[in-house]
């Protein structure tokens, strides 16, 4: 008895597929990145717009923004997160979905820790209450990162199922108008199902 | 064993692949890693339990001899390193283009269910078709196909795993980071794991199976289950229908009636090879019905008293199973040799 060789494969056959192979993976792995990179990635919001962040409207809040704001689309999603910017500023909006009982201190040195996996020179100082126009109350305080300042936001969500988390980080060289700008967008924030 | 040296070419490029894959997760993943340590350990420790079972029962699903081990943690070495770390650039890629071309509100409901299946279906495998080139003696059929995609879909559905509990911990605030990976592992290990990756890539890998065992003949199975496990995915991934369950349970009937049909031909043949070498006398009646099953050969070894007779017929075992595999993919061999009148005596 003698094992003939399953499935043989030619020498020339075995380095073509091989080379067929590499080159899938280097159009899939380079050739996506490569596109996207030729493509804008900005998108200008109309002056008083609102954007809506949240899965549903009951698990939803709203921002409304000035004039001359912009998205960037590839790093936005309605659901989830939006990244903004405004001359020198930018703004960075998340919900965030809350396992367990709320606890907005938790959620402030979470976002302690979650601002640092970017950086790990970010910090956030003391919060102090912060109040929307509604009434809801958050908890607000500054924010730097990489000689860059800001102020970072915590929104507990109405049901104390979710919350939204915003921070601003001014670039070198920003204006005051521009982070005054930035926080006149995150004191926007409402929430539908709070009935004021 | 003389391995050719294109073999090893196909081996050496295969394993720079996997260190690249490894080397983008660990760019990747490290910054949350560094800050969440206990709670990535967490999760990592909660996908080990998956891959052990996995790979146990993937191998078990092969008919009559398990898949070398060697080759298929193989696969899933590429599933967890190759496949991932370059389906992390690649979907990076095509989502933001989805979201830049379409419009955010698109992406966000569909920009998941047309990239990943496309990506990510592509890369598990092609580590299926390096497997087929590297060592073509452990494909002879879709069979073979089957389970090195569920091996190789088992390592990629683990550490994507391992990626969601990390991103779990953002998505909740980072208020307790162990509770989000418990909840997210809980979800995509006991929710949707029976019908995720090792599904969809068993699919395509038979279509793999296919491809080397008919050479031309096998192009069209091969493109038509590579786009079945497409769109597996693609309802995986889809806004519609919502219900996780449905999803799970359509992906987990479909690869379940796949395996079982090609089972049970692999199963019909081989039963047709061992009558036919039962009734020209090279093999008895008791190894034609003992040779099919894992339990009755190792019964059969045990019961033969300990010594040379029982390494003697672990050998007859060996042969008859290497001869019945190549006879069932459809290759011509030399019978087995015809038992000597001794040994048709104790036979009886």
């Amino acid at each position: 008895m003698r094992s003939a060789g399953s499935i043989s494969v030619k020498s020339s056959w075995r380095l073509g597929g091989m080379l067929a192979i590499v080159v899938i993976m280097v159009v899939l792995t380079a050739g996506w990145p490569l596109v996207n990179a030729s493509i804008s990635d900005r998108q200008r919001l109309a002056a008083g717009g609102t954007l809506a962040i949240g899965p549903s409207r009951k698990d939803s809040a709203r921002i409304t923004v000035g004039d001359s704001w912009s998205l960037r689309k590839s790093q936005s999603d309605p659901q989830q997160d939006y990244e903004l910017y405004y001359g020198g500023v930018d703004l960075s909006v998340r919900y965030v979905t809350l396992i367990g009982r709320l606890r907005p201190g938790k959620l402030w040195s979470g976002l302690g820790h979650i601002v640092r996996i970017s950086s790990s020179s970010a910090r956030l100082g003391v919060p102090s209450p912060i109040e929307n126009s509604q009434g809801l109350r958050g908890i607000t305080g500054t924010f730097t990162r990489s000689g860059r300042a800001g102020l970072a936001t915590v929104f507990p969500g109405p049901g104390g199922t979710f919350a939204i988390e915003m921070t601003t980080l001014a670039r070198p060289g920003a204006r005051a108008a521009d982070r005054a700008a930035a926080q006149l967008v995150v004191r926007s924030i409402m929430f539908p199902e709070v009935k004021r | 064993m003389n391995v050719p040296a294109s073999a090893i070419a196909v081996r050496v490029a295969a394993a720079i692949l996997c260190v690249f894959g490894l080397a983008v997760i660990v760019k990747e993943l490290a910054p949350a890693i560094r800050i969440f340590p206990s709670a990535a350990a967490l999760a990592l420790v909660m996908q080990l339990p998956l891959v052990v079972i996995g790979f146990w029962l993937f191998r078990l699903l092969r008919p009559v001899v398990a898949p070398a081990r060697w080759w298929s943690a193989a696969a899933v070495v590429w599933g967890m390193t190759a496949a991932v770390g370059c389906a992390l650039l690649a979907n990076h890629g095509l989502l933001a283009i989805w979201a830049k071309t379409r419009g955010i509100s698109f992406a966000s409901n569909w920009a998941a269910a047309l990239s990943a299946p496309l990506d990510e279906e592509v890369l598990k495998v092609c580590g299926v078709v390096l497997i087929v080139l590297a060592v073509p003696l452990a494909f002879r059929g879709p069979i073979d196909g089957l389970v090195f995609g569920a091996l190789t879909g088992l390592g990629f559905e683990a550490v994507e795993n391992f990626i969601y509990g990390l991103n779990m911990i953002v998505q909740s605030g980072a208020a307790d980071p162990r509770a989000a990976v418990t909840r997210s592992a809980i979800v995509r290990v006991a929710v949707t794991g029976p019908g995720s990756h090792w599904a969809m890539t068993a699919v395509a890998g038979a279509g793999i199976g296919f491809l080397a065992a008919r050479g031309r003949r096998g192009i069209w199975p091969a493109v038509g289950l590579l786009l079945g496990a497409m769109a597996m995915h693609w309802l995986f991934d889809s806004p519609q229908p919502a219900s996780l369950v449905i999803k799970v349970a359509v992906n987990f009937i479909a690869v379940a009636i796949l395996y079982l049909a090609l089972r049970r031909g692999y199963l019909a043949r081989a039963r047709g090879v061992l009558a036919a070498d039962a009734a020209a006398g090279t093999v008895t009646r008791d190894e034609a019905r003992s040779l099919l099953s894992r339990r009755s050969r190792h019964g059969a070894l045990h019961r033969a008293p300990r010594g040379p007779e029982r390494d003697r017929l672990s050998v007859r075992q060996q042969a008859l199973l290497v001869h019945l595999e190549e006879s069932v993919a459809g290759h011509v061999l030399l019978p087995p040799a015809p038992l000597s009148p001794a040994e048709q005596d104790r036979a009886a």
